[in-house]
């Protein structure tokens, strides 16, 4: 799964959705950049991540302002692990007690509102432990308030060195300026000794904390967790995204499926995004249709949601389920390799090969836009039929688009892209490009049918060249039958 | 009136030197005393600490400013250590310098601190305001001639410039120099948007019209209202316009701050007299000058003349730091 780079995750949508996750805490804030994928032997995690998000969903509402508060009290978190790390070994210094303090005071913030929701939402494997404990090492005196330092009441020497220094400091109030130089070296005097006390006091307070520093990292963790959840549950709601379903069955049912970018994209074009329907099982799926993108959109929306999935995230969907891959090899427009000195086409063999390996053994879902379409048409419908029969013959689920004609008889379901509708007979192209394509995506419809195996693609192409406006003297010398 | 009654007013204040010991810190002290005298809160920090940090990593540094209780101070992290009063951590702003981070401090007790502040405009905005959401009701501000960008009125309402008699053994060119320093701190700000560019020369015209160049000679050519100079303005420049004798009647040049001018007073004069108007885009309050006629090089100059001399050439109330404070 940990293949996908950053232009797949680029191109099919994933980098935009994860630009729009925002979790507020440094710890969460770090977590999100290191998310990884769920895999089929972590079904039990997932699910629970999952139930999770809709735990948070489930009471995003109705807690309104205890998230607000949360949210507000996460992000006030930053990110002290080293200072944890380096309590359990060796003496803090001033700075270093003084971050722990505040996190232990934000961990009793944390908790206190946590809790609150938690009585109803019920999160499962998230807990934060009282440190009460720890606190009041760093905090003898109990005063609760967000500042550090070591107080008189911890030893006797201590106090009488503050004690000698303070009766030093009001001789020096009254003392001329020229008189003052034996005093000020006893002050400095002393000040040195009550550092050294303070220094082994700091010892002390260090080594007391030492034995909860891994219950603090586990708080901290506590903190990432519960952080990206709410994210994901913000998002959710935000997008209208649901729980997948996970299934063991090796099958994925989509309704209504979309994809957040893509969506936004055409909102700024005017256009609507039609979310999509289908379902895919072990081996190959052909889909064919008209230009204008419509099969790329829907193999980034499959591969978007289901990658999103195993992340452990909400999918957009009115209803999704799939079981959870072992890989998942993503080959969609402007993802092509470059970085092997191999032409496109070569680039695109070397990677298919690397797939089919791989489906020998583990269970995948590959996802291939326009296979051998950078090579001449003949040789590459045979190479797509035969890629087309072997993928067939796997367990792992195959989805393939191509615009060559009479190869979905290879696959075991074939699906069309709905396509141009409606196309106004009368429709005069307007001189401004831009203008036509905008009427053309207004008829654009993303949407899948199922065909049988042996239909042909609808041809649209030539009514396309009409609406761009294409010169009546090529127009007319185009001799197909439409 | 006492310097510390001139600075009611402002909120935030800087101090800065011609020279190391321009008496920069006495006059800090004296302000801090008599301001706690009145029982304000005062927050201290320093822009950097220039030529000093190698010090304290070797040996322990000599105390320096003296703070009643309840002072605020921002400080980096390794000078903690060698303060004097106890303190109490408020926060950590996060913001690096080679003597770790720079944290916030209140003293829990009298005594001197040690202060390594923040050395970037941004930085020290961003101090300025924990001060003042700790209660601070004035921030004096350790300041350093090389680094008077930070002075500027965007972080500090008011600068004070010390000068004193380890400048020169010679008091005229102390004087001469004193007063030049506080005419270049006093330039006008000149307002408009200034883009930054990779050329020597940014030229405005008065048509609205904007061009880039390294060629000095275009100003004769074109003749443009303004001239923004990228970088420093030197002598070298103004040398070139005599040389080739390049009419810049009228033109205002404009610099960053008045840390971007490397000027002799003879080559500002020569620019001024051919009638071109020197101006800066964020400028420094500029509101007193302290004399210290005692050299740390073990001589002293006659302090009525020091005073008496600079008070001539400057518009700016003089106060001589020994006499009025002992």
């Amino acid at each position: 799964m940990n293949n996908v780079t950053y232009e797949q995750k680029k191109a099919v949508g994933l980098k935009f959705i994860l630009d729009n996750l925002c979790p507020v805490s440094a710890y969460g804030i770090e977590k999100a950049k290191k998310l990884g994928f769920y895999l089929p032997a972590q079904l039990k995690e997932l699910d629970i991540e999952l139930n999770n998000i809709q735990k948070a969903c489930d009471t995003l509402e109705k807690f309104e302002n205890e998230y607000a508060e949360l949210t507000h009290t996460l992000s006030c978190a930053n990110n002290i692990i080293k200072t944890i790390t380096k309590c359990a070994s060796s003496a803090l210094d001033d700075v270093e007690l003084f971050e722990i303090k505040i996190y232990l005071l934000l961990l009793i913030k944390i908790k206190k509102t946590f809790d609150k929701i938690n009585k109803t939402a019920n999160f499962t494997d998230i807990n934060f432990s009282d440190l009460t404990k720890a606190l009041n090492i760093v905090d003898p005196e109990k005063n609760r308030i967000a500042t550090f330092y070591v107080p008189s009441s911890l030893s006797s020497k201590l106090s009488e060195l503050r004690q000698s220094k303070t009766k030093i400091e009001q001789q020096l109030s009254v003392t001329a300026k020229n008189a003052a130089n034996s005093l000020v070296e006893k002050h400095t005097e002393l000040a040195k000794q009550e550092e050294a006390e303070e220094n082994r006091l700091r010892a002390v307070m260090s080594a007391n904390l030492s034995p909860y520093a891994e219950q603090m990292r586990q708080n901290a963790d506590a903190i990432a967790n519960l952080d990206l959840i709410i994210a994901k549950a913000k998002l959710a709601k935000k997008y209208g995204a649901i729980m997948p379903d996970i299934i063991t069955h090796k099958k994925i049912t989509a309704k209504n499926v979309f994809n957040p970018m893509i969506a936004e994209n055409l909102k700024e074009r005017n256009a609507e995004f039609t979310p999509i329907s289908f379902s895919v099982e072990s081996g190959a799926t052909v889909i064919t249709g008209a230009n204008m993108g419509g099969k790329s959109v829907a193999l980034k929306t499959l591969a978007l949601n289901i990658l999103l999935a195993q992340m452990g995230f909400f999918v957009f969907a009115q209803k999704l389920s799939m079981p959870l891959f072992d890989f998942c090899a993503l080959a969609v427009t402007d993802t092509e390799r470059t970085d092997r000195g191999l032409s496109s086409f070569g680039g695109e063999i070397a990677r298919l090969n690397e797939t089919y390996q791989k489906t020998k053994t583990e269970f995948g879902l590959i996802i291939i836009d326009e296979l051998a379409k950078g090579t001449n048409a003949l040789e590459g419908q045979e190479i797509f039929a035969a890629t087309a029969q072997a993928l067939n013959g796997k367990d792992s689920i195959s989805v393939l688009t191509t615009h060559y004609d009479g190869v979905a008889k290879y696959a075991n379901k074939h699906y069309q892209v709905l396509g141009l509708q409606n196309l106004d007979e009368n429709y005069i192209p307007s001189k401004n490009i831009d203008e036509n394509i905008q009427y053309l995506a207004k008829k654009m419809n993303y949407g899948l049918k199922e065909v049988p195996l042996t239909s042909y693609a609808p041809k649209e192409a030539f009514s396309i060249c009409v609406a761009l406006g294409l010169d009546r003297e090529i127009l007319d010398k185009i001799k197909i039958d439409h | 009136m006492k310097l510390s009654e001139l600075i009611n007013k402002y909120y935030s204040v800087s101090i800065i030197g011609m020279s190391k010991n321009a008496g920069k810190t006495t006059v800090l002290n004296k302000l801090i005393g008599e301001l706690s005298e009145r029982k304000m809160i005062l927050a201290i920090t320093s822009v950097g600490r220039d030529g000093e940090s190698t010090d304290v990593l070797t040996i322990t540094p000599k105390p320096e400013i003296f703070v009643p209780k309840g002072t605020l101070a921002a400080t980096a992290k390794k000078l903690l250590p060698f303060c004097t009063a106890t303190v109490e951590i408020l926060h950590s702003t996060g913001i690096p310098t080679p003597l770790g981070e720079i944290i916030i401090i209140r003293t829990l007790s009298s005594g001197y601190i040690q202060i390594a502040g923040p050395s970037i405009i941004e930085q020290l905005k961003t101090v300025n305001q924990l001060f003042k959401k700790f209660g601070a009701n004035k921030i004096l501000i350790d300041g350093a001639l090389s680094r008077r960008s930070l002075c500027s009125t965007a972080v500090s309402d008011a600068t004070i410039l010390s000068s004193g008699a380890s400048y020169s053994l010679d008091i005229d060119e102390t004087v001469a120099d004193t007063a030049f320093a506080v005419k270049m701190l006093s330039l006008p700000v000149e307002k408009g948007i200034f883009t930054k560019s990779s050329k020597t020369y940014v030229f405005y015209y008065a048509d609205g019209q904007k061009t880039e160049s390294d060629d000095t000679t275009e100003i004769s050519k074109t003749k443009p209202k303004t001239v923004y100079v990228n970088g420093g303005l030197t002598d070298g420049i103004i040398k070139t316009f005599i040389t080739k004798n390049i009419d810049i009647e009228g033109v205002v040049f404009v610099v960053n701050d008045s840390s971007a001018i490397f000027l002799t007073e003879k080559y500002y004069d020569a620019f001024t007299q051919r009638g071109a108007i020197l101006r800066v885009i964020s400028d420094v309050n500029l509101v007193a000058v302290t004399v210290n006629p005692v050299s740390a090089y073990g001589y002293l100059y006659n302090a009525e003349e020091y005073i008496t001399k600079i008070q001539n050439l400057v518009a700016i109330p003089v106060f001589n730091v020994e006499k009025d404070y002992e």
